[in-house]
């Protein structure tokens, strides 16, 4: 039967090609089927790029029309650099997912700023400090600066290429002063999608995902946390037990002086940058107490390394450092988290509330839960 | 400059078309239009590289006019040992040297030389040239034609290898000749088909390949991991190289050049020899015609056949790569074909669906050496693709690889898609140009990934 179609293709085939070189002469048929071939590539691909200038999904195209374009996706590497060339904001959050559930509505009151939420999931130090350059040069010296730290800050291979980026496209094309050849990197799939689902959107058929500021509550709904599969994300089948090393492990002078944490001098060029009206904050990220180093460990004497030496930084640049990677009941309960790393919204919410006290002038939470390692300006 | 980017795509071919058929009346200057472009394609990577191409070249050719002047067999060897050098210093120089290092317990300085792209190509080129001139079989060639042979951007990278007699002849042909908008058109076909395979079919599984040869560095393999592995390899490494060669073949076309076959469904092969007569065909006729005949081929006894077919294989693993991965893969596959060729003369054929798997699990075999990063993790593959580590894991990405089976199946080769299967239909011209376009979004969404053969 394979052989019976086989021969009716091949056949049916011939018969066309026959067809083709009967009216040869001319090439008619061949040049009407290159014509329908260049024409609808060429015309495809044209419709496409003006539909991607004219809905412009990131804002990066100097002449395309004004109409609302509403942060859909959850691409913020990709939607943030609008948020800070085109928004009315003062003042910002860089950090990763970590830090995303901090609301800049709440945290304005404390400051009296206008701050958006930049912090992108699973953003290295390096691409934090891209979104805060992108801040310096487009808008100044902001009037707030909140970063959020986690142990990627004390990596020490932190300025290697695999870890500078992740998985995860970095635009850098939106982040350079020039927006001409930006053209390169927009014809593509994913940008003609985003600007279908703005389109949609607009049309009332889409949902916005990310408000003007940057924020978004992206864990789910805080009434159907469900603590047995928490635990069972953040312990695994592990015993829920966290065990010391004795003795513990103390770095030798030398050992300290080799120490080095490549991503504190990019926040230290920063800083230096923001000169004295800035207000910075460094907050060392709540974590459960399964991903801090065990105590006594080699890992803990490196990390307590490198809170010294942000400390340091934070001392020159009149900088605010809160602690709230520690050891405290609210990293070692479990309900705390979603995962290992995630909190809860109304974690976040008191870390917003306490922040507020900790800069009134408070040096420690009641509970163990932070406490202010350098008080800035 | 890669053929599945935008830049490519979008910006150079039409720029590099636009040259060449305006200037398409005058011979010089469809050449040097050509030439221009292939110097602009060839600089993109890094423009270093571009000197030790043109002098390649310049004292190839040289060297070529000065033999017809006297002492020709001398000048000859020596023109073929510059390019033999030349591939040696910056290919193999540290491999020697690892390999040096490996025997005495040494540690030698390293040259730190960066691998031109496409040396392998265009030193074989080149080499062929000079053999066939001493066999008095190839012309002297003025410099313009002569150049333009090797550097002509579709084949310069990774092949076809192109022989001169098949290449600078066409050179001289009207682009204009008959039969121009059926070229063009049947050229557009396969460059989509070639970029399609490659973006949305190779670029899908290499990931997986990668992840778990990878992994087999440091981990054993469930059973289904792999088999995954070894599949996905196999499958990547034929659509992806396949699929240059039809690009390649394809853009040859638009400007009215015929780039030699390359491939032909090779993973239908029911016997090692067959599965070499459509795997890389013009390295194979290559490796026939300049290393398996020259070294005795099959006609002075079995001995020297023997040896012949095996060294012929070695070398052809080493120009694959710098690593003993590769030889050894040659030398399994001069085996396998030694033994083909035995029990083809015992006269006892197996069942064709036998014969095939045969072959397939022979050349699967040999694409784990070939991929792996070294024997431990080559053995540990094989290992456990034979359970010996337990019969757990799945296939993964079963549903890509089927579809790359029906590919490797049902595709012919591009030749005979240019000459019997392409037919001038309307709905086959928009259907191929909704491909085309989708591909284009594709490859804008970042990196492109490099052509497996570009390392080579």
């Amino acid at each position: 039967m394979l052989t019976t179609l086989r021969t009716g293709l091949t056949n049916w085939i011939a018969t066309k090609r026959g067809d083709a070189e009967h009216d040869a002469a001319d090439g008619a048929r061949w040049r009407r089927f290159g014509k329908a071939l260049f024409g609808t590539f060429i015309g495809g691909l044209a419709a496409c790029a003006a539909f991607i200038l004219i809905v412009d999904p990131y804002q990066v195209v100097p002449f395309s029309p004004p109409m609302p374009r509403p942060n859909i996706d959850t691409s913020q590497r990709h939607f943030y650099p609008a948020i800070i060339r085109h928004g009315n904001y003062d003042s910002i959050i860089v950090g990763n997912s970590m830090i995303r559930l901090f609301d800049p509505d709440r945290l304005d009151k404390t400051f009296g700023s206008r701050l958006a939420n930049v912090a992108m999931n699973a953003a290295t130090p390096w691409e934090q400090m891209q979104m805060a350059d992108l801040f310096l040069r487009v808008k100044g010296p902001p009037k707030v600066m909140i970063v959020g730290l986690d142990h990627w800050w004390c990596d020490e291979r932190a300025d290697q290429p695999d870890r500078k980026l992740t998985i995860r496209a970095f635009p850098d094309w939106m982040f350079d002063d020039n927006p001409w050849n930006d053209f390169l990197y927009l014809l593509n799939g994913k940008t003609i999608e985003t600007a279908a689902r703005i389109v949609m959107t607009n049309l009332g058929h889409g949902r916005i995902r990310l408000q003007p500021n940057g924020f978004s509550v992206y864990t789910p709904p805080d009434d159907t946390y469900d603590l047995a599969a928490a635990q069972q994300r953040i312990w695994g089948d592990r015993p829920h037990v966290i065990t010391p090393v004795t003795p513990p492990v103390v770095l030798t002078e030398a050992e300290r002086a080799t120490l080095r944490f490549p991503a504190q001098d990019w926040l230290d060029a920063i800083l230096n940058r923001e000169g004295d009206r800035t207000r910075t904050v460094l907050i060392w990220l709540p974590t459960h107490i399964s991903t801090l180093p065990a105590p006594g460990s080699r890992d803990a004497a490196v990390e307590a390394a490198c809170k010294a030496d942000m400390d340091a930084i934070a001392r020159r640049h009149q900088a605010t450092v809160v602690d709230w990677r520690i050891d405290s009941p609210l990293n070692r309960n479990d309900a705390t988290f979603w995962d290992p790393y995630h909190h809860r919204l109304p974690v976040a919410q008191r870390i917003e509330d306490d922040l507020a006290k900790a800069l009134a002038g408070k040096d420690a939470a009641d509970d163990g839960a932070w406490t202010v390692r350098v008080r800035g300006r | 400059m890669l053929f599945q980017s935008q830049p490519f795509i979008l910006i150079f071919m039409p720029l590099t078309l636009a040259a060449y058929w305006l200037a398409v009346s005058s011979e010089r200057l469809r050449h040097y239009a050509l030439i221009a472009a292939s110097l602009v394609f060839y600089a993109w990577w890094d423009v270093r590289f571009l000197p030790l191409l043109l002098a390649q070249i310049g004292l190839t050719w040289l060297l070529a006019r000065w033999s017809n002047k006297g002492r020709r067999l001398p000048v000859i060897v020596l023109g073929i040992l510059i390019n033999l050098g030349s591939l040696a210093t910056f290919k193999y120089l540290d491999f020697l040297i690892n390999s040096l290092d490996a025997i005495t317990g040494w540690h030698l300085p390293r040259s730190g030389l960066i691998l031109p792209i496409g040396i392998s190509f265009f030193s074989f080129q080149l080499i062929s040239y000079l053999v066939d001139l001493r066999r008095g079989d190839a012309p002297l060639y003025p410099l313009r034609p002569f150049a333009l042979f090797v550097l002509v951007f579709p084949h310069l990278i990774a092949g076809p290898i192109v022989r001169h007699n098949e290449l600078v002849p066409q050179f001289s042909l009207d682009p204009r000749r008959p039969g121009l908008a059926q070229r063009f058109a049947i050229a557009g076909v396969l460059f989509t088909l070639g970029l399609a395979k490659k973006v949305l079919v190779a670029d899908q599984l290499g990931p997986v390949a990668d992840r778990l040869y990878e992994k087999a560095t440091h981990t054993v393999l469930t059973f289904g991991e792999a088999w995954t592995a070894a599949l996905a390899f196999t499958f990547q490494l034929f659509l992806d190289f396949s699929a240059y060669t039809e690009m390649a073949i394809g853009i040859a076309l638009m400007f009215g050049l015929l780039l030699p076959e390359n491939f032909n469904r090779p993973y239908l092969a029911t016997s090692l020899r067959d599965f070499w007569r459509r795997w890389h065909i013009s390295l194979s006729n290559f490796i026939r015609d300049y290393l398996y005949i020259p070294l005795g081929g099959s006609r002075h006894g079995e001995l020297r056949y023997v040896w012949a077919t095996i060294m012929s294989m070695a070398i052809c693993g080493l120009w694959h790569g710098a690593g003993w991965t590769y030889v050894v893969w040659g030398v399994w596959n001069g085996v396998g074909l030694v033994i083909c060729r035995y029990w083809q003369r015992f006269g006892r054929p197996m069942p064709v669906l036998l014969a095939w798997f045969v072959t397939m699990l022979f050349v699967i075999v040999g694409w784990v050496i070939f991929r792996a990063v070294d024997f431990t993790s080559a053995g540990s593959i094989l290992a456990s693709m034979v359970g010996a580590n337990g019969l757990t894991g799945r296939l993964e990405a079963w549903r890509m690889m089927l579809v790359a089976t029906a590919i490797a199946m049902l595709i012919p080769s591009a030749h005979q898609l240019k000459e019997r299967y392409i037919f001038p239909s309307v709905p086959l011209a928009i259907v191929v140009a909704v491909i085309a376009v989708i591909c284009v979004l594709e490859i804008g969404k970042g990196a492109p990934t490099p052509f497996i053969y570009f390392q080579f």
